[in-house]
């Protein structure tokens, strides 16, 4: 039987009333090794997204993939069933590939757009059990950052986070 | 932008004091359009009990005014995508008050629109062999025909709309979240999938919002094309033209767009949101409309060229007929909203004015409604074949299917309103000024230096 379980995290969050504040404690974890912190948002900010410098998305594989499979599927299907229910209209060709091609099109959009949400929740870590701690200001006015370390280094951090702006620090443990 | 410089608070709090308890005009509208669908739905159930004679349809004017109705709403939902997806990708600020009841018009426009073909069908228990699917009569649907396009077309845009709505509505559904208590914050909890605005959940988003528009872009451009490929594949004149697809587009952004600014007038006054909703939204969306309206008018005056330049008496006289024959008033109709009622938007002054904005978009809806009745009716009363020329009038139960339609369309836009934020608050806050310590500490400095 599956068991969904959660290891705990523990760390240290900070969190932030003003984004350059918090732009600037991301530097200053980044220069001293971290970059596995999270960083909590109202709404997605470039700045923000230029100082972690993250990884392109993979979303857009999946995106791929399911835009070919809609492509594919459309023109098979509908020659398949051309093929098995021969219906001759106007001496028009049984599997008329120009006209297949707008079901073909319809189903690479809607193939493709189901991909992409799976991927965005599946790579986003939606919907599932999350241990990482959260404070519910974080969709209203508040910045945050959780910086994932063991309780020896709680004083560390707690400390950089303080020096570069942060209003309150917690320790999660 | 100036205007959009609020604070991240204000904007969670003006937006959320839309999920308040309903006031009374808003019960009363609410109820309006509830008994409004009643009315439809009885006019409904009177066809089908009762048969097809009871609308108007009869040899050789086949469509009337439920397709009419059905192209009509198809039309409106375009402008919800083209603000949501195109302009998103164009990175238009001004969309981000408005995408988000765009977006919502436009699945409650399909959902509208949808109903149609089920009701012209007449036997509505067997719209479903539109669907293909393997069956024990080993019968597949004709891939080849436009209408069966149209199945494809209408469920994949409804489908995507409501994935790309619903995705995007999960931040600010954290936000209610946050703020709720009790049953509600379970409710809102349970919706928002576990949404926490974290750099990693915030980086695969953006990623698939944007493929998501690029997939919606195509689409809407493609959904409408669609539809009016069902008149311009057949030989009836008057329909079979190459112009239909970008003609069919440009009048359903033209209406579509209409509809919005029809809609976010009052929603606008109702709701105090005139520090959102500036006059700057609402000049962008009239300047749309002066490009899809010119489209239209130019459109309207190609088809008329074409008829002239083709030479053939059928195509002539369908036309001729249309301005002068049995069927003008829908067309003058059609000419006076779509193509004079647009062209004071020329002037700032009438764009900027909000009352003289509801008065000319409710215009451009009654003269979109006409030119699709205009292009169906007009064209089938009177084709090739004297002997069966004929002359459609709606019937009362028609006119209630469609007046139905308009309060069904109305009824999910009232409760969406009440259920979901019907502005962005993730978006909203993105283009708005974030909290700087550095303008904190000079506005400080300003103030102890008064």
């Amino acid at each position: 039987m599956l068991k969904f379980t959660q290891k705990k995290m523990t760390g240290v969050m900070g969190v932030f009333g003003h984004m350059d504040s918090l732009n600037g404690a991301i530097k200053h974890l980044k220069a001293s090794g971290r970059s596995d912190m999270e960083v909590f948002m109202p709404c997605p900010r470039h700045e923000i997204a230029d100082t972690l410098a993250e990884k392109k998305s993979p979303v857009r594989m999946l995106t791929l993939l399911g835009g070919m499979a809609g492509v594919s599927t459309g023109y098979l299907f509908t020659s398949f069933a051309s093929l098995d229910w021969i219906l001759p209209t106007s001496g028009k060709a049984v599997v008329s590939l120009q006209a297949y091609t707008i079901p073909a099109f319809e189903l690479t959009v809607l193939f493709g757009s189901i991909l992409t949400i799976t991927g965005m929740i599946l790579f986003g870590k939606l919907a599932r059990p999350s241990a990482l701690p959260y404070d519910e200001r974080f969709t209203d006015d508040k910045f945050g950052i959780f910086v994932p370390c063991e309780a020896s280094e709680f004083e560390t951090y707690e400390s950089a986070l303080k020096e570069n702006g942060a209003e309150e620090v917690t320790r999660a443990q | 932008m100036k205007e959009l410089n609020f604070d991240y608070k204000d904007i969670t709090r003006d937006i959320l004091y839309l999920l308040e308890k309903p006031n009374k005009a808003y019960l009363a509208l609410l109820t309006f359009t509830v008994l409004g669908v009643m009315v439809g739905g009885a006019c409904w159930f009177n066809q089908l009990y009762r048969g097809m004679g009871m609308a108007g349809l009869n040899n050789p004017v086949g469509w009337g005014v439920y397709i009419t109705d059905f192209v009509f709403w198809v039309g409106i939902g375009h402008a919800g995508t083209l603000i949501s997806a195109i302009l998103f990708l164009f990175r238009a600020r001004w969309r981000n008050a408005i995408f988000r009841s765009a977006e919502a018009m436009t699945i409650f426009a399909v959902m509208t629109a949808g109903l149609f073909p089920i009701v012209h069908v007449g036997r509505a228990w067997l719209a479903w062999w539109l669907i293909p699917y393997p069956n024990q009569r080993e019968l597949w649907v004709n891939f080849r025909s436009p209408l069966l396009w149209d199945v494809f077309a209408v469920s994949t845009y409804f489908s995507v709309s409501c994935l790309f709505f619903s995705i995007g509505l999960v931040p600010d559904l954290a936000a209610i979240r946050d703020k709720a208590t009790g049953l509600r914050k379970k409710v809102y909890g349970f919706m928002s999938i576990g949404w926490k605005g974290t750099n990693t959940q915030w980086r695969h988003f953006m990623a698939g919002y944007g493929f998501l528009a690029a997939f919606a872009t195509p689409l809407v451009l493609s959904v409408h094309s669609i539809v009016s490929w069902d008149f311009a594949t057949s030989i009836v004149p008057g329909w079979h033209s190459t112009l239909f697809a970008p003609y069919f587009v440009a009048g359903a952004v033209f209406s579509g767009m209409a509809m919005v600014i029809t809609i976010l007038i009052p929603f606008r006054k109702i709701f105090k949101l005139e520090k959102y909703l500036t006059v700057w939204h609402f000049e962008n969306m009239a300047k749309l409309i002066i490009l899809t309206g010119m489209i239209v008018t130019y459109s309207y005056a190609t088809e008329y060229f074409i008829a002239w330049y083709s030479d053939d008496p059928f195509e002539e006289f369908i036309f001729w007929e249309r301005v002068f024959g049995k069927y003008s008033i829908p067309f003058l109709l059609m000419f006076f909203c779509n193509c004079v009622v647009p062209l004071p938007l020329w002037f700032k002054k009438v764009r900027t004015s909000l009352p003289a904005l509801m008065v000319i978009t409710i215009l451009i809806n009654v003269g979109m409604w006409f030119e699709r009745f205009n292009i169906i009716v007009s064209s089938l009363a009177q084709d090739y074949d004297p002997a069966i020329w004929g002359w459609y009038v709606p019937s009362l139960t028609e006119l209630g299917i469609t007046f139905g339609s308009f309060c069904w369309f109305f009824m999910w836009f009232f409760l969406f309103i009440k259920f979901f934020p019907a502005m962005s608050i993730a978006e909203i806050k993105e283009v708005a000024e974030p909290p700087m310590q550095a303008t904190s500490s000079t506005k400080t400095a300003e103030v102890e230096a008064c």
